[in-house]
Formats: structure tokens, sequence, C-alpha cells
């Protein structure tokens, strides 16, 4: 390109005028910064902040406790039956791991008392301890010394309590259901008996003596959990699920808010997944165990990001609330579907996604190039 | 400095600097979404900078936070390998009536955003904003012939840089 041609173009560049609309564009943009400011304190916001390797854990962590929305709606009766497995049932400490997707697949490891949960990871250094009753979560990060507390009221504290009172009351509440037995086999050396739950996509299997559940395998929409090593009223040091900050770590002041998410933060969200998982290329399926991945990936990399400043900010800010976004829809009742197989990052003509806001007639459909437009529901793409 | 006085300095430099951002971001990114996505950039480092541009010189300031910002909008665009995307291309396309073709308007745009700092920034008010040198030298603080050499060096940094792709 020459100069002249360059010149050209910087001039009718300048001679160009700023349309109306990307005033107002300016202008919303500036509201919603100045909002989210005036929060500032408890949202998602400072790019420092952001970078940090804390906020990094933190966007991570909120994967790991969201992993159970919904879960905790497989059975919706009361409990009436057992009353002599009950108190087992009910004991005083439960131990178990926890995975999406593959065997093979990051584990999560809890040990829950009472209404208190120590959560750790296979592919991740952080330690969350949650305090249901209080609706907190203390967040460590043991190679930093750096602790960090987050206000988990709403869905994910409600959707985390509901689902440790089903694994707590498994077998109980098959009471009622179709259940077909699967016959016996050793898990881990002991004993166990299975059935499966028709109409749920559930196997339990429990131990044959004590009839307390070992291994529970669920498979809710397209993606599979599975709950194995489960143990009841095991020794457990209740030092270990103090809420208070470990001597030796520092508070970081910061503190999040996990109630407010957006479509947006679920569009950068997607962006970053896409990106970083898969290439550029839209996944065959989106399900949890790509978020987890990338959780892990993510932590991995927090002392040195592969990904740029600027990705580093949006992770900060958008990954933790779009993942939500998204994880909320099945418990919410917002009917949606993922259609972007085949689609490469960028094809704007291709739908990879959609989804029926509550109360809308019309559906909001996000296509390959992340840009989102209102269908009606005949045009919705297949 | 205090929450609520960041607050109160943020707002008189928005009201203050609000048309020069919103026309910069817009020129060198032609896009709305690259747009909104600059200005978010740039609202966030005049947040976290509010101490350089409660002064004399914040005008020059200005600048070159909408340089970083637009310049961060670009390369956070997925366009595989640095290509530009065919909604972006059809946004630039649209943009630009003049109707160079829309390659050569997008590569001069990227290009501006890889400049240096104040040769970027000179190119900008020069062109972009059409600026005399006089004024530029001032926002700059620097002499007219300093400004023209920053202008000059641009141009040929342009010259270069898509002389190479």
């Amino acid at each position: 390109m020459n100069d002249k041609k360059i010149k050209a173009i910087l001039e009718s560049l300048g001679s160009e005028q700023v349309p109306e609309d990307v005033h107002k564009l300016g202008e919303q943009v500036f509201q919603d910064f100045i909002n989210k400011t005036s929060e500032s304190r408890t949202h998602f916001l400072w790019s420092k902040i952001m970078k940090s390797r804390m906020t990094q854990l933190v966007a991570a962590a909120v994967i790991a406790i969201a992993v159970f929305f919904g879960l905790g709606r497989f059975f919706g009766g009361t409990v009436t039956f057992a009353q002599v497995i009950e108190p087992i049932l009910n004991a005083n400490t439960l131990v178990f791991d926890f995975l999406v997707g593959q065997e093979d697949g990051p584990v999560i490891h809890d040990i829950v008392v009472g209404n208190r949960i120590r959560r750790t990871f296979s592919n991740m250094e952080t330690i969350l301890i949650l305090d249901l009753d209080d609706a907190k979560m203390l967040t460590l990060d043991p190679l930093n010394k750096d602790a960090t507390y987050m206000d988990i009221k709403g869905p994910i504290g409600e959707q985390t309590k509901n689902f440790m009172e089903f694994v707590r009351n498994a077998v109980t509440r098959l009471e009622g259901q179709e259940v077909e037995e699967l016959g016996q086999k050793k898990i881990n050396g002991r004993n166990a008996v299975g059935f499966q739950v028709h109409g749920h996509g559930i196997k339990i299997w429990a131990d044959s003596e004590t009839a307390v559940p070992i291994r529970i395998e669920l498979r809710f929409g397209p993606t599979r959990y599975i709950l194995k090593n489960i143990e009841f009223d095991v020794p457990v040091d209740e030092s270990l699920l103090s809420m208070d900050v470990p001597a030796g770590y520092i508070l970081c002041e910061q503190e999040i808010d996990l109630s407010q998410f957006s479509e947006q933060d679920f569009i950068i969200t997607l962006r970053i997944l896409v990106k970083h998982s898969f290439g550029g290329n839209f996944p065959e399926s989106l399900g949890l165990e790509d978020f987890m991945n990338l959780a892990g990936q993510i932590q991995a990399e927090a002392d040195e990001p592969k990904i740029s400043e600027e990705e580093q900010v949006q992770i900060g800010m958008h990954f933790a609330p779009g993942f939500m976004f998204f994880q909320q829809m099945g418990p919410s009742g917002i009917q949606w579907r993922y259609i972007g197989k085949g689609v490469k990052l960028g094809e704007a003509d291709k739908a990879v996604f959609w989804y029926q806001p509550k109360g809308s007639q019309t559906y909001r459909v996000i296509y390959g190039d992340l840009s989102v437009k209102d269908v009606l529901p005949q045009d919705l793409p297949e | 400095m205090a929450h609520p006085q960041r607050l109160e300095v943020f707002d008189q430099v928005k009201a203050k600097y609000n048309g020069l951002l919103t026309g910069a971001l817009w020129r060198l990114t032609g896009d709305r979404e690259l747009f909104a996505e600059a200005m978010q950039y740039a609202l966030l480092s005049i947040w976290q900078n509010i101490d350089k541009l409660n002064k004399s010189t914040a005008g020059g300031y200005i600048y070159r936070i909408a340089l970083s910002a637009s310049s961060k909008a670009w390369r956070s665009r997925i366009g595989k390998d640095g290509q530009i995307s065919r909604r972006i291309a059809r946004a630039v396309s649209s943009s630009n009536e003049n109707s160079h073709d829309l390659e050569a308007v997008y590569r001069v745009r990227k290009a501006i955003a890889g400049l240096p700092h104040r040769q970027a920034r000179a190119l900008v008010m020069r062109y972009l904003e059409q600026k005399d040198y006089g004024t530029i030298a001032e926002i700059l603080d620097c002499s007219v012939s300093t400004t023209r050499s920053h202008v000059s060096k641009a141009l040929s940094g342009l010259k270069r840089e898509l002389s190479n792709e």
C-alpha cells in the first residue's frame, strides 16, 4: 500500500461522522460502567483484580460449586421410608468423590460435616469451604497463601444444599419409583447391590449389608455425573471445615457476589471456551465438563497464563457469571439448545445456541460470530 | 483516592472528553461491537488512571487510552490468525462510504493500533481528528517540528507495516 492510499484512507476515516446510535451506544457503555462501579465492592470489575491469580482461581471455583445445579431435583417426594437406615443417612459426616463426564475426568472430593463442605479438586489447587447455613464460601489458594470470601446466597447455595440432601437420602427416595435391580458386584472390595431408577437416568450402588449408597451415576441432559467412594460417618478433623482464614494465609479484601450474570457474560465465556479448549471450532456438545476442564486449565496457567492480558481480564469479569448464566438455565426452566457442532468461530450465518428467556415470546439465537438475534419460534434454527 | 471522589473525577473526565473518546474509538474501530468493547477498555483505563487524568495534560493521555483500548479490542477479536471476520468486514465496509477496499481500511486501522504511542497519537489527531499541528503539539506537550516528525514517522511506520503484510 503506498503513501497516497494510506493518506486517502486516513482522511476518509477522519471525515466520517460518528453515527447518532454510536453516541448512544457509548453512553450506554458508560452508564453500565458507572452502575457496576457503584457496586464495585461486590462485583467483577477491576482490571487489576481481574488479572490476579486469585481472581482466576475464584472464576474456576465458581464452576466447581455450580456443578450441582439442578441435580437436587431428581426426586421430588418427601422421605417416608426406611426408618432403620435414616439415622445412618443423616450421619454427621459424609465423604465422596464427584466426577463430571468420563471416569478419568477431573475429580471433586467433598467432605461434608453438617452444613459445611470442604471441597478439593484433582485438577486444581484451590480449596473451597462452604457454609451452607450462612451462604458463604471461603476460597483458599495454598500455593500463594491467599484467601477470599464469596457470597453464595441464592441459587448456588440452594442448589448445593438440595444436592447434599439428595445424596444423603438417595436410597430412601427410591420409594415409589420404578426400580430395576442390577444385581451385585464388588466396588472397592465391598459387596454392592445396584438399582436403576427408570425415568431419571439414575443408577445407585449400595452396600449390600447396610444399604448405604457407595456409588451413584446420574445422567442430566447430555451430561453424566458420577458420585463414588461415598462414605458416611467417617472421622473428620472438623478444623478442616473452619470458615476462619488459616494461619499464614492473607485475606484478599475483594468480595464477590455470584448473583449477577447476563447473556453478555455467557457469550464472552463461550468465546473463551471455544477459542482455548477447541481451537476456534464449536464442540459437538456443550457440557459442564468442558467448563470444568477449562477451569482447570485457567488454574494451571494462573501464574504463567498463555492467554492475552485482555482475555485474562475477560475471564476475571465474565467467566464465572457466564458459566452461571448457562448452568442455571435448566433449573430455572429456561428452554435452550446447543447446535454449534461443525461451526467455526466467526461464522455469522450459522447458529450455535438458542434459548427462550423467561416470559419471552421470541428466542435469543447466538451465531458463530457470537452475534445475537431475536427470532420467532417458527424461524428457530434446527 | 477514595471511591466517591474517584467517581466524581471520573464523571468530570467523561463529561469533558466524551466526544473526543467516542469519535476516536469509532474511527479506530468502525464497528459497533468493537467500539463498545474498546469503550469498556477505555473507561476501565480512565478509572484506573484517574489521577493522571485530573491534570492539565489529560488530553494527550486520553488519546493514548483510546489507542490502547482500540488496540485491545481489535486483538481480542477472533478472526482466525488475525483475519477479519465477515461480520466485521461488513461493518467496516458499511462504515466507510468512500469505499476504499475494506481489507485496506481494516489493515490501516489495525496498523495504527500497532504504532508507537506518541506517533499513533499524533497521527490520529492529525488525520482522524483533523487537528492542526500547533494544537497537536500543545496536546502532546512538544514542538510543532517534533509533532510533524511524529506524524511523518507514523506514516512511514504504516507504510512499512502495510507493505509487509
